[in-house]
This record gives C-alpha cells, sequence and structure tokens, in this order.
C-alpha cells in the first residue's frame, strides 16, 4: 500500500518541480515583480492578489521609471502576451484604463487560461508613436 | 421537440448520437454540424455553444428554440405559448411584469427577426419598437427561466473528489481505496507534464472554458468556424450581457475583453468539462469520435491536417498508459446532485396551472 504522499505527491512534485527547474530564474508565484529593461528602465508588475488567478479576469498595476528614477509619464501603454511555447496568445484584449498616478498604468482584462510559462509584453510610446521603453515580463503559472 | 428530445437525462443530458436529429417540420436540407453537449454544470462555464456565441446560459437557451434545425419555433410562437399554458407561473417568477406583458390578442401568430420563414420576418418587421421589445423581454425571461432550471443539474461528488479529500484529511484511511492503483497512474499522467490535459482541462469541471482548436475534423472552414465566429456572434447578440434584457450590464468582463481576432480562435471549440465524460459519447465538437479510448488515441498522435495554427503535441504514450488514462476519466462518473424532483417529468399544462 504506498503512502498518501505516494499516491498523489509525485505526480504533483513532478509538475511542480519541473517547472521550477526549467526555469529558475522566473517567479512562479507573485503579487510583486520589478525588473529592469535593456535601456535601463525599471518595470514594476502589482497585483490585488498573491499571484495571477488562473481563468479569471483581473487587473494589473504596471509602473515604469527610468535610470534617475522618474516616471515615465504621460504616454501611451500597450499590452500584449501569450505563451510562446504553445503559439498563442492571451485569451482576452488587456486595456489600459488609466494613468492612474505618474507612471502607473491600470491594465484590465488580464486573463490567463493555463498553467505554464507566459510573456507579457509593454511598450510605452509618446504621442507621436516614438517607443519609449519596451520590456518583456516572463513568468510560470503554476498550481 | 423539447430540449430534452436531445439532452436526456437517462444519457446525462446528451442524446448519444454524434449529431442531434433534426426537427421533423424543417424546410431546410442542411444537416446540424455540432455534436450535442450535456447540459450538467453547463452553469458553470463561462461561455455556452462550442463557438461560444452566447455568453450567459440563458442566452444560449433561447438559441435552439428559433434554430430551424432544432426547435424551429419563433419568438412570438414561443412567447404566445408560455404566456397562454404558463401565465400564473411566470408571473410569480418575474413579478411587476404583467403591465408589461405584449398583447397577445393584437399580435400576429408567429413572428421573429429570425425566422426563415419570410412572411415571419414580416411580421417582425411590421411590430411597432415597444412591441418587439416587450416580446423580447418575455422571451429573454423564458431564457432565463430555462437557464435557472438547468443551474440546478449539477454533478455529485466522483471517486476522484473522494480520492483527493482523502488526501488532504489525514484521519480518512480509506481516500487510497477510492481510486485503485490503475486509476491512480492515470491520475497522475493526466497532470503530468508529458500530457498536459490539464493545460486545458483544469478547475471544478476540468475545463478552462476556453477555446481549442483540436483539429479532430478536416471538414471545417478555420476562417469561418469555432471561436472566431462565435465571438463575434456574441458581441452582435441583443441578448448578450450588455444588452437592455440583462440583469447584469455592467458586469461583462468577459464579453468585454474578449479576444475577437487571432489565428488561435480559427477552428477553436469549447474546452468541455470530464466529469462524467465516460457516459457522454461520442465525442469532440462533431461527435467524430465513437469512445473515449478513440479520443485519447487521437491525442496520442495528434495529426497535423494542414492547418496553419496547431498547439496539439502527440503524448507518446504506451497503450498501457492510454489505458491507464482512460481508467482515471472513468472515475470522474458520479450521479446528479439534483433533487430528483427537477428530474421528474412536469405535469402537462393542460392538467397544471392553466389560466
Amino acid at each position: 500500500m504506498p503512502t498518501i504522499q505516494g499516491a498523489l505527491g509525485p505526480g504533483f512534485q513532478i509538475v511542480i518541480l519541473y517547472l521550477l527547474l526549467s526555469n529558475a530564474g522566473h517567479a512562479n508565484d507573485f503579487s510583486y515583480l520589478r525588473e529592469n529593461d535593456a535601456n535601463g528602465n525599471v518595470w514594476e508588475i502589482r497585483l490585488a492578489t498573491a499571484s495571477p488567478p488562473l481563468n479569471q479576469i483581473h487587473s494589473w498595476y504596471i509602473s515604469a521609471f527610468n535610470s534617475e528614477g522618474h516616471p515615465l509619464t504621460d504616454l501611451t501603454l500597450s499590452i500584449s502576451g501569450g505563451m510562446r511555447a504553445h503559439g498563442h496568445g492571451l485569451p482576452t484584449t488587456p486595456k489600459v484604463s488609466a494613468e492612474i498616478s505618474p507612471g502607473i498604468y491600470q491594465v484590465d482584462g488580464i486573463k490567463f487560461q493555463m498553467w505554464g510559462e507566459w510573456q507579457v509584453q509593454s511598450e510605452l510610446t509618446d504621442q507621436h508613436g516614438n517607443t519609449v521603453g519596451n520590456h518583456e515580463f516572463e513568468f510560470i503559472l503554476a498550481p | 421537440m423539447a430540449c430534452a428530445t436531445c439532452h436526456i437525462p437517462e444519457h446525462y443530458f446528451t442524446d448519444g448520437r454524434p449529431l442531434p436529429i433534426v426537427a421533423t417540420n424543417t424546410s431546410l436540407s442542411e444537416l446540424p454540424t455540432r455534436h450535442t453537449p450535456t447540459v450538467v454544470g453547463a452553469a458553470l462555464h463561462r461561455w455556452q455553444f462550442w463557438d461560444g456565441r452566447a455568453e450567459s446560459l440563458w442566452a444560449q437557451a433561447l438559441g435552439p428554440l428559433e434554430n430551424p434545425l432544432e426547435h424551429n419555433s419563433d419568438r412570438l410562437a414561443i412567447v404566445r405559448y408560455v404566456l397562454n399554458e404558463y401565465r400564473l407561473s411566470y408571473l410569480q417568477a418575474f413579478p411587476n411584469s404583467e403591465s408589461t406583458l405584449p398583447k397577445l390578442e393584437r399580435l400576429p401568430e408567429h413572428g421573429s427577426p429570425l425566422s426563415h420563414v419570410a412572411e415571419y420576418q414580416t411580421n417582425w418587421r411590421q411590430l411597432s419598437g415597444e412591441q418587439r421589445s416587450e416580446i423580447n423581454h418575455v422571451f429573454a425571461n423564458i431564457g432565463k427561466a430555462l437557464a435557472a432550471y438547468q443551474a440546478k443539474i449539477l454533478p455529485d461528488e466522483s471517486r476522484f473528489d473522494r480520492f483527493v479529500d482523502g488526501l488532504n484529511l489525514p484521519t480518512d484511511n480509506q481516500s487510497l481505496s477510492y481510486l485503485d492503483l490503475h486509476e491512480q497512474a492515470g491520475l497522475k499522467l493526466f497532470i503530468s507534464e508529458q500530457t498536459g490535459c490539464i493545460q486545458c482541462h483544469n478547475g471544478p469541471l476540468f475545463s478552462n472554458s476556453d477555446f481549442q482548436a483540436t483539429l479532430s475534423s478536416a471538414e471545417i472552414i478555420p476562417e469561418r468556424e469555432g471561436r472566431v465566429a462565435g465571438i463575434a456572434l456574441a458581441h452582435a447578440d441583443p441578448f448578450n450581457c450588455r444588452g437592455i434584457y440583462s440583469d447584469a450590464p455592467d458586469s461583462c468582463d468577459e464579453l468585454d475583453f474578449a479576444k475577437v481576432n487571432g489565428i488561435e480562435l480559427q477552428a477553436a471549440f469549447k474546452v468541455p468539462g470530464l466529469r462524467n465524460v465516460a457516459k457522454t459519447a461520442p465525442y469532440m465538437h462533431d461527435g467524430g469520435f465513437a469512445s473515449l479510448s478513440e479520443v485519447l488515441r487521437y491525442y496520442n498522435q495528434a495529426p497535423m491536417h494542414g492547418f496553419s495554427h496547431n498547439e496539439l503535441q502527440p503524448l507518446r504514450l504506451q497503450p498501457y498508459q492510454l489505458k491507464q488514462l482512460e481508467s482515471f476519466l472513468v472515475a470522474l462518473n458520479s450521479e446528479l446532485i439534483t433533487d430528483a424532483y427537477w428530474l421528474t417529468p412536469p405535469t402537462p399544462p393542460s392538467q397544471g396551472d392553466n389560466s
């Protein structure tokens, strides 16, 4: 007779372990992320939940600051994303509802419908359509 | 034709056929192309129909009533039938609506904006805006009543649920006996990275309520069928979440944010739940596979069919592993949790509350 751990544990552990080992540098569980892009801008994500929920539409708060700490403000933020390994995008079309304070943009309508590795691209453009900054967040959504 | 003509309680609210029977009085020569899904747990899905053309169960319930291949009725005839035969029940369910009921005696027998009968369309066009609105309100309420009933049809606990509950409750020494070793091995495969089953079949119903191109049918035009068509229809539906008949027009995130284009929407159909899946053969959106083992064999090989977008990867499982996976799926069987009262046919209206 296998133990309780022996019955179900290995299955789940294999999934979790695989996800951890396959991309150890990325967050699995987050309500806050802070990363630098290649140009020294600082990008942050804040969530209202402990981690992005599966199968639920929710909001992200994306902040962007330049290398001197000044907010990248009065710009247009665009969001896209998907699972590169699966060849599909987000199941929704997120919309930026407001710049709620200088350099902090509220993005509504984000949803993830699968466990696994997701990429979310953020781009800030000025009124002429010129790119001021862009960054790709990559993370694992895990059970 | 009744809802139960295809959603047969003894067949777990499916019809057991690859494709449904056609209304006997239809004048159309075309045939249905979509397999009858179960009603059990349907209320918990975010989108309805294989292509998600309805984003509520009540909006879904209205579609088959006017579909010439299904009930082949029309809006005015349906509203007339309900208000003539079930007026008291209707007013009890929708109080304070009496003053806005359509004046049936001043209306033609038949009429619908969707009817394939030209005369019925003409009848509808000749109605005033107020008359159409009154009829639509009752029609929408009929959908809401049908949805309220269907929301009661839910699956009970399966052996899998008792197994999981037992694992979370160390004092339950019986937990491991709920699934035999064969089924436990199937469960491990189900949640493994190799099969990826839980990528789409996740959550309480084992469905993420999203849409996936399984490419199991070559008889399809990807640019025109599946989610790509369904989301356009959902937005155009006057009975959608944003419409004037909606009870929650300010809570429409799924509709508002749904992706409306993208190659992954082509030929993509709703991920079905897996509870009691062993009782709902045949399978897939077109009923193309007769058994679970056929479905699993298909996913094990995952042929390309030449479509440009394909997310399926061959599972590469051994035959014994496919059997383990199938035995796990059978362990998701359960009875309904629904009270027997709701599963007993009602008294015919002539003996009921006819008024």
